[in-house]
């Protein structure tokens, strides 16, 4: 840098010419102003413009950490249609011991719900038929294996 | 501040002829680069206090308002007009004697890159120090190092012809 000192000194005698008085008047008047409205605003849009870029993108970050970046949905959380059908079935079945067909019986008269209890309690001392298909259950164990472990207490 | 002022006089006193030499890169006429250097002098103003370097700062602001004011196409109609007749007006003050060397300066700063006439214009009449420089433009410390030892040695090639007083 020291071959360009005299150089350097030589530029830095030049004078830029000074602004005009005008432009000092100009610039106190302004600052005199309060904040216009038009820059307030100028100011208001900024959240505007950042909610607007920012919005997508952190919508499509959300569903890529919640997907993977896959459009794929998980098999595992979709339970496949045939258990979905028998539960279905099992839920609004009159043989079964379900909350549906307890309220159905309480709905039409109390004669109803004991004639409904004891025909469960008839069935449930009888072997129980083998239904096509998967075995559906609200509970995870069926009663006779219920039985055996109370049996083991 | 820096200067140990707070008046806004004392810095536009300080830094205003830096500026509008600043903003005459990217402006058709000096009256535009007084509209420039207005406004970013407006915007320094009411902002500075938020700023970590308002120096940097300000000579950033007009940097901005200028090539804002380019944009505008108004502007660049009179920017065409202003440049057919170029010879109007002087970027320094001087004595007659000086008339032709200056001149040749002031056309030799004309045809530098415009990255390098800005470092150039903030460093030796802006005085702003290499890092405030990288600040305002937001380019590395040695970048803008390299890019004034660039314009430094474009402007004596240049000049070759005029004798160095």
């Amino acid at each position: 840098m020291n071959e360009h000192k005299e150089f350097e000194a030589e530029l830095a005698a030049l004078q830029p010419i000074q602004p005009s008085a005008e432009l000092k008047l100009r610039i106190a008047q302004r600052l005199d102003e309060p904040i216009t409205a038009a820059s307030g605003l100028r100011r208001s849009r900024g959240p505007l413009w950042l909610a607007a870029i920012c919005g997508p993108i952190a919508a499509v970050l959300t569903w890529f950490l919640l997907t993977g970046g896959s459009d794929e949905t998980d098999p595992v959380t979709e339970p496949p249609d045939q258990y979905m059908q028998a539960a279905a079935a099992a839920a609004f079945d009159n043989d079964l011991p379900t909350l549906w067909s307890y309220r159905q019986a309480i709905g039409q008269s109390s004669a109803e719900l004991d004639a409904l209890l004891d025909k469960h309690a008839q069935h449930s001392s009888e072997p129980k038929p083998q239904r096509a298909g998967a075995f559906v259950s609200v509970f995870a164990r069926s009663d006779s294996q219920l039985e055996d472990l109370l049996g083991d207490l | 501040m820096a200067d140990g002022s707070d008046s806004w006089t004392v810095w536009l006193d300080r830094h205003g002829p830096a500026l509008v030499l600043l903003a005459r890169q990217w402006t058709a006429s000096r009256a535009d680069a007084e509209d420039v250097v207005q406004e970013a002098f407006v915007r320094f103003w009411r902002s500075r206090e938020r700023v970590a370097d308002p120096a940097a700062y300000l000579y950033a602001s007009v940097k901005h308002c200028a090539l804002d004011s380019l944009r505008g196409r108004q502007r660049q109609v009179r920017r065409e007009q202003a440049t057919a007749r170029p010879e109007a007006e002087l970027l320094f003050a001087g004595g007659i004697e000086q008339d032709e060397r200056r001149t040749a300066i002031e056309s030799a700063l004309g045809d530098l890159p415009e990255n390098q006439a800005e470092v150039l214009l903030m460093k030796i009449w802006g005085g702003l120090t290499f890092p405030q420089i990288a600040a305002a433009l937001e380019t590395p410390v040695n970048t803008v190092a390299s890019r004034y030892r660039y314009a430094l040695a474009r402007l004596r090639e240049q000049l070759a012809e005029e004798p160095i007083r």
